[in-house]
């Protein structure tokens, strides 16, 4: 996203996505690679922060935590379990699920306290994710096909704070069932991402 | 495996088991390889619709300095001297082109100020009809007497400042962007090339300024042709292109009538010869206006011989450190395309950021005279830009550089 133009160098291009090189630097404590990983994927994973709490000075702040963390743990990163960018992402929807409950504490209201994030996929605006083009034409894509009851799920799931025990109080269902739920949704639209058009449903 | 261990994965990878649920504590989450794997494709497949869904945001200044103060470290810098020529300016960009005038530019009293053709630009810059058909030469020695005492205005205003606030401190830099494959500039290019442009967007303004009340222009187009979005403000008010591409209308899209007007359908305006002899004045489509008379025709071969040469976009940027903002100087952009959006992609010390240039225009948008004017604010130790041509649908094709700075 932060180097649109595709690079001539393979490595680079590789780790647009997995992040491995610059990872494997800031274990190293290079302040530069940590830079670079900024301008790489900052944008993306500002986005993502305001996304889930939707408050502008909340979302900085949660990057910003989100990049001193990739800082302190990056010697933890283990490339077989994850990309790096998935790495990033989970580091930060930590922070912003700790400062979603610690709202919602204060805020002494558990169900329903303000809208979550929604499943919509946005508008285009003026600016594109060049880097993450592909990936977000092809979930883009599957989450138009995922039902009512599914996309509820995966947005639960996804964005709301609460645990699948809330949810299933919402939802009216039995813990063990909303568990399936929530698995059986995602287990669809990782099979639609995997088989793409090929994908049928049942 | 219980049937309901992967289910229980799913929730585990999510963090989304209740504190009391047995299966937070579950060893087979850590240690069954198919769930490990379960736990593994769901965090990816999370990553992947979180950031599909979320509007893309442009990061705010300030998070990798405050990311770079806590880890002891300064934040990027730009390398001085390697892309960035030393340069005398001020801020604003009026301001500056008076300093490039005076100082650098100007003639000495009863001479005109350098035209395009008369500076040092190794741009290509072929004689339009408009050219040729130049306005007479009373009404120029008006315009450059007006402009002489503009400049001079502006000058004294500018020495007040630097005074106040200390020339060494106060030296802005210049960096070139050129199109892939354009042509490097040498530093005295640089300036040549800065002082036309500049001198050419004044000119333009001022003429706009010092026009008679009673004329209704309001824009002058020195030349170049505006990206969509051009308004003409008011119902009865025109804009003049002193420079019209006439043997480049069917390349921008135009429709033509015999009597030689054209109709620009993207900015719905119609462009006549002005009476005067100064170029076109291009005026608002109105409900009385009959359409049928234009006619589009193919795009043909660009003509090499006598017509108006599409040169290849470049720009440059003038940062002012004290200011902490930087000018953007574009000179002829491309008409934005359908299916394309124009973006603009910067590096500064607070880190990267990007924007539209419909949006930039909306909010630091400076003049619009062929030459676009533009200023970001917070954008002080510039290390790198881009106006990139993206694709607004995906999988329509990749974006491509229309100028940047040398990397």
């Amino acid at each position: 996203m932060r180097n649109p133009v595709p690079s001539n160098d393979p490595h680079e291009r590789a780790d647009v996505r997995d992040g491995l090189r610059l990872l494997t630097r800031i274990a190293r404590r290079e302040p530069e690679a940590l830079a670079e990983l900024y301008r790489m994927w900052g944008d993306r994973l500002y986005s993502m922060a305001l996304h889930w709490i939707q408050d502008e000075g909340a979302a900085k702040e949660a990057l910003q935590d989100c990049l001193l963390r990739v800082w302190q743990k990056a010697g933890d990163f283990d490339p077989a379990k994850s990309r790096g960018f998935t790495w990033c992402a989970m580091i930060l929807r930590g922070l912003c699920l700790d400062w979603l409950r610690h709202r919602r504490r204060r805020a002494g209201v558990w169900q329903d306290w303000q809208a979550t994030a929604a499943l919509a996929v946005p508008a285009r605006c003026g600016v594109e994710d060049l880097s993450f083009r592909e990936t977000v034409s092809r979930v883009r894509k599957a989450l138009t096909r995922l039902d009512d009851e599914e996309s509820e799920s995966v947005r639960s799931a996804l964005f709301d704070p609460g645990t699948l025990q809330d949810h299933a109080t919402r939802w009216q269902v039995p813990l063990g069932t909303a568990k399936i739920r929530v698995h059986r949704a995602m287990l669809k639209l990782r099979k639609m991402l995997t088989e793409g058009d090929d994908y049928e449903t049942d | 495996m219980k049937p309901t261990d992967p289910a229980d994965a799913t929730a585990h990878a999510l963090d989304l088991l209740p504190p009391t649920d047995p299966a937070r504590s579950d060893p087979a989450l850590r240690r069954n390889p198919a769930l490990v794997a379960e736990v593994h494709a769901t965090r990816e497949l999370a990553a992947d619709v979180w950031l599909s869904i979320a509007p893309l945001r442009t990061a705010p200044p300030g998070v990798l300095a405050a990311v770079m103060e806590k880890i002891g470290s300064a934040a990027a810098s730009p390398s001085p001297g390697r892309r960035w020529l030393p340069w005398v300016a001020a801020s604003g960009w009026a301001a500056a082109a008076a300093v490039f005038l005076a100082w650098w530019v100007w003639p000495p009293a009863g001479e005109l100020p350098p035209g395009p053709s008369e500076s040092a630009n190794s741009t290509p810059h072929r004689a339009t009809p408009a050219e040729t058909a130049a306005p007479d030469s009373g009404l120029r020695a008006g315009r450059d007497s007006a402009l002489r005492e503009e400049i001079q205005r502006l000058q004294a205003r500018l020495a007040k400042q630097r005074n106040a606030i200390g020339a060494d401190a106060a030296t802005p830099r210049v960096m070139a962007l050129r199109s892939p494959g354009g042509v490097r500039r040498s530093p005295a290019e640089t300036r040549a090339r800065v002082n036309a442009l500049l001198t050419e967007a004044l000119r333009s303004v001022l003429e706009a300024e010092h026009l008679p009340t009673d004329d209704p222009v309001a824009l002058v187009i020195e030349r170049g042709w505006p990206i969509g979005g051009l308004a003409v403000p008011d119902e009865n008010g025109v804009v003049r292109h002193r420079n019209f591409p006439e043997t480049s209308w069917r390349e921008l899209g135009m429709l033509r009538s015999e009597s030689g007007e054209y109709f620009d359908p993207a900015n719905r305006l119609i462009w006549s010869p002005d009476p005067a002899g100064r170029g076109f004045l291009g005026r608002n489509l109105t409900a009385a206006d009959d359409l049928a008379g234009f006619v589009a025709e193919p795009v043909r071969e660009r003509p090499t011989e006598g017509g108006f040469e599409l040169a290849a976009p470049e720009g440059f940027l003038i940062e002012d450190p004290l200011a902490g903002t930087t000018q953007v100087v574009l000179d002829h952009l491309p008409a934005q395309s359908a299916g394309t959006a124009t973006v603009v992609k910067w590096t500064a010390a607070g880190g990267p950021q990007s924007a539209s240039l419909d949006t930039l225009m909306a909010t630091n948008f400076s003049t619009s005279v062929g030459t676009l004017v533009l200023t970001l604010p917070n954008s002080s130790g510039m290390t790198s830009f881009q106006v990139l041509a993206v694709p607004t649908l995906p999988g329509t094709g990749s974006a491509q550089v229309i100028v940047a700075s040398d990397p």
